[in-house]
């Protein structure tokens, strides 16, 4: 459960992080979500179980949450900017088709 | 801090470039089949057909061991192996170091096989050790899938050589990768580009690439030490520290002090050192030994396999063989614990990940994923940029037939699997399977007409094939899904269930991709 | 010095914007002159074959040299465990330097230090 909890922690620092992402946002043309927390710090944040865990896990969890945390962020990296935009529009046309027929 | 040179970084690129370009494929091949294994136990539970499989160290085996041990003659006493045979039965073999001729020391003694559960006498024989590869069957399909993974279908030491050799491809690539990369974090967030471009590509390589990195270099360096460590470096080191004695170093290695003590005494319980083993390590052992059952000196070691309790490395317990009592968590290396020791332990667990179950298994598939990605988005990058030349495009079908050629294959020999399991030979039914499907792949890269066609054609193979090995392995005789909840069988759900998925992922993103083709017709018109 | 005439245009630009260039009859010095002059050629020697027997002669050698540690086994054991990683570093470093001979004459001495150290290992 804390191996879990630490991973979502994790990958919440570093969803913050892409979304604040200067380099990103100027690739899409978008603005830079502002938070008013610096990258450092949020770089921490995302780090910390790494340094936590050690102290009171033993050393397997501690490869799962660096493994878990690579990959899932990979992901959630690799998805362009609006997917929520673009899911709901998907929603709306397969409404409408279900509804139309 | 200054970087490489311009002139440094291009012949890098250059080296990065074309070590990937010319070993590539077979770099995606061993990539690609190493994170399928890593679900090995998975899949070889899944393609047994056998309803309810009991360890063979659940039920007591001391009154059994006691009866056998009766019966070998007295030289075969002293040695015991005790083991999970490779169809499930469980093995005792009573055995003696022998000096043979032409063959040097060996294990020479009496072998038995026993039902698991009511050690019913299945087979016995008398002669030398290496016979550990019983027949079995069942678990044909995974070790095909091993074998290729580890010696790419090469016999001998020839496969491992060659694997290894991949295995420092991927580090060249990974350090040239980072010396070339000089915005790593600039980039580290940077999402694919649309629109197929060089730049799109380059973004898809470069962010597969920059996480998948740590594990790129954690699965490259172990990968190359289990494939170099004994058919490369402890031959190198032998001749270096021993002068060429082989099983002087080995026994070097791996052979532990003890203080002889010959005073006969009786052997403690095995039942109780299994029992205290299992709360030791979390696990049943793998194998058990007795060695130099009958004297005042006799342990008895208990080996478990990878992590449980939390260690990543495997546990060998050893145990006072007259007393019973626990003595120590042996090294796997040397005499007493080591940072040699702990490392060689960890080597094997961190490459294939089977530390702490389904969890690090099913981390290091998505791992496995990320870098099957960066290579193949590295050879798409590669042939972009020389799109022009017809030569590389030419390539581009290659790469086709490679990146989805490889899973039909994989799929084709699972089909052969379980053709054959009923009756058949399992192994040839499962090569004779893969040949098939490659047959059918390279037909079908001659006849269709682009890369692009000819990758639809193979995945929409692919996610018929993947649907079809649930239904063909309930067909012939596999375990249902009724069965499987009730004997708490979940490797077969999870891998059924796996195998529809991916087919329901490509037959869907096909759909959507045809949809919005004939969408961008309908505007067009 | 025998200096053979460069062949590519980059090796006659290495050899033009020599800055040290002082005339000597020393042979190691003559020898590294050459192979700068051919820098393809000799990344290649370097990267490929040299690299490797180096990466062997370091696992061969090391036992000799590493302690043994707690188990008795580590200067066995270490060796085989970074044989992996030095060869991988030994492959990429010739890449480094615009004028890799000098390089390339590290790796042969080393090479031959080794040697010695297993020689002497033998003899010890």
């Amino acid at each position: 459960m804390i191996i879990v909890a630490s991973i979502l922690f994790s990958l919440a620092a570093l969803a913050v992080l892409i979304k604040q992402d200067p380099k990103r946002a100027r690739t899409f043309g978008l603005a830079p979500w502002q938070t008013g927390v610096g990258p450092r710090f949020l770089w921490l944040l995302c780090l910390a179980p790494g340094f936590v865990l050690p102290f009171f896990m033993p050393f397997a969890h501690w490869v799962i949450w660096l493994g878990a945390t690579i990959a899932a962020g990979w992901f959630i990296t690799s998805l362009r900017p609006g997917l929520g935009t673009r899911l709901k529009g998907e929603l709306t046309a397969l409404e409408a088709r279900i509804l139309g027929k | 801090m200054t970087g490489p040179s311009n002139q440094a970084i291009k012949r890098m690129i250059s080296l990065h470039g074309w070590s990937g370009t010319l070993v590539s494929i077979f770099l995606y091949a061993v990539v690609f089949t190493g994170t399928v294994s890593v679900l090995q136990d998975e899949i070889n539970r899944w393609s047994d057909p056998r309803r309810d499989i009991v360890h063979p160290f659940e039920n007591p085996i001391e009154d059994t061991y006691q009866q056998l041990a009766a019966q070998v003659p007295g030289a075969f006493r002293g040695q015991v192996l005790i083991e999970s045979a490779g169809d499930g039965s469980l093995r005792m073999f009573f055995y003696e170091k022998r000096k043979l001729k032409g063959q040097g020391t060996v294990d020479y003694g009496r072998d038995y096989l026993l039902d698991p559960e009511t050690h019913r006498l299945l087979a016995a024989r008398q002669g030398v050790s290496p016979h550990r590869r019983v027949e079995a069957p069942y678990h044909d399909l995974a070790h095909f899938i091993v074998d290729l993974h580890a010696r790419l279908l090469i016999p001998g030491r020839a496969g491992l050589y060659a694997t290894g050799l991949l295995g420092i491809v991927l580090l060249v690539a990974a350090i040239t990768g980072i010396l070339i990369h000089r915005h790593i974090l600039r980039d580290l967030f940077v999402t694919e580009r649309l629109g197929g471009r060089v730049v799109s590509l380059r973004d898809r390589h470069g962010l597969a690439s920059v996480w998948g990195l740590p594990f790129a270099i954690l699965v490259a360096f172990t990968g190359t030490f289990l494939s170099f460590a004994v058919s490369l470096g402890l031959p190198v080191v032998a001749i270096s520290a021993f002068g060429g004695d082989t099983e002087r170093a080995f026994a070097a290695v791996t052979a532990p002090a003890k203080i002889e003590n010959a005073t006969p005494a009786e052997l403690a319980n095995l039942d109780h050192i299994v029992a205290q083993a299992y709360l030791i390590a979390g696990t049943h052992p793998q194998f058990l030994r007795v060695e130099d059952a009958g004297r005042r000196d006799a342990r008895v070691l208990t080996v478990h396999r990878n992590g449980g309790n939390g260690a990543v490395g495997p546990h060998t317990l050893e145990f006072n063989g007259v007393t019973g009592d626990f003595l120590r968590d042996r090294p796997l290396v040397g005499h007493s614990p080591s940072l040699g020791a702990s490392t060689v332990a960890v080597m094997s667990p961190l490459h294939i990940g089977d530390f702490a179950g389904l969890a690090s298994r099913a981390v290091w598939v998505a791992l496995g994923a990320v870098l099957s990605m960066s290579i193949v988005s590295g050879m798409q990058l590669w042939l972009k940029r020389r799109g022009a030349d017809p030569v590389w495009q030419a390539c581009r079908k290659i790469l086709a037939v490679v990146v989805w050629g490889l899973p039909v294959m994989l799929v084709g020999a699972g089909w052969g699997f379980f053709a054959a399991v009923i009756g058949g030979d399992t192994h040839s039914g499962t090569v004779a399977g893969f040949l098939v499907a490659g047959f059918v792949v390279m037909c079908l890269s001659l006849v269709s007409y682009s890369a692009q066609a000819l990758s639809a054609h193979l995945r929409r193979i692919l996610a018929w094939g993947l649907v079809g090995l649930p239904v063909l392995r309930l067909q012939t005789g596999g375990v249902s899904w009724g069965e499987a909840s009730w004997n708490n069988v979940w490797q077969v759900m999870l891998i059924d269930l796996l195998c529809l998925t991916v087919a329901m992922v490509f037959l869907l993103r096909e759909r959507a991709e045809k949809r919005s083709a004939a969408m961008a017709l309908d505007v067009g018109e | 010095m025998l200096v053979t005439w460069p062949k590519t245009k980059k090796a006659m630009v290495a050899l033009t914007v020599r800055k040290d260039d002082k005339p000597s009859g020393r042979f190691g010095r003559g020898l590294i002159e050459r192979w700068n002059n051919r820098p393809l050629r000799t990344r290649w020697i370097a990267s490929g074959p040299v690299a490797f027997v180096m990466a062997i002669l370091s696992m061969a050698s090391l036992p000799h040299g590493l302690p043994a540690g707690a188990g008795g086994v580590d200067h066995l054991v270490m060796p085989v465990i970074v044989f992996p990683l030095i060869w991988a570093v030994l492959i990429v470093l010739p890449l480094l330097p615009d004028r890799p001979g000098r390089l390339l004459g590290l790796y042969i001495s080393i090479i031959l230090a080794e040697l010695a150290l297993i020689v002497a290992g033998f003899l010890a």
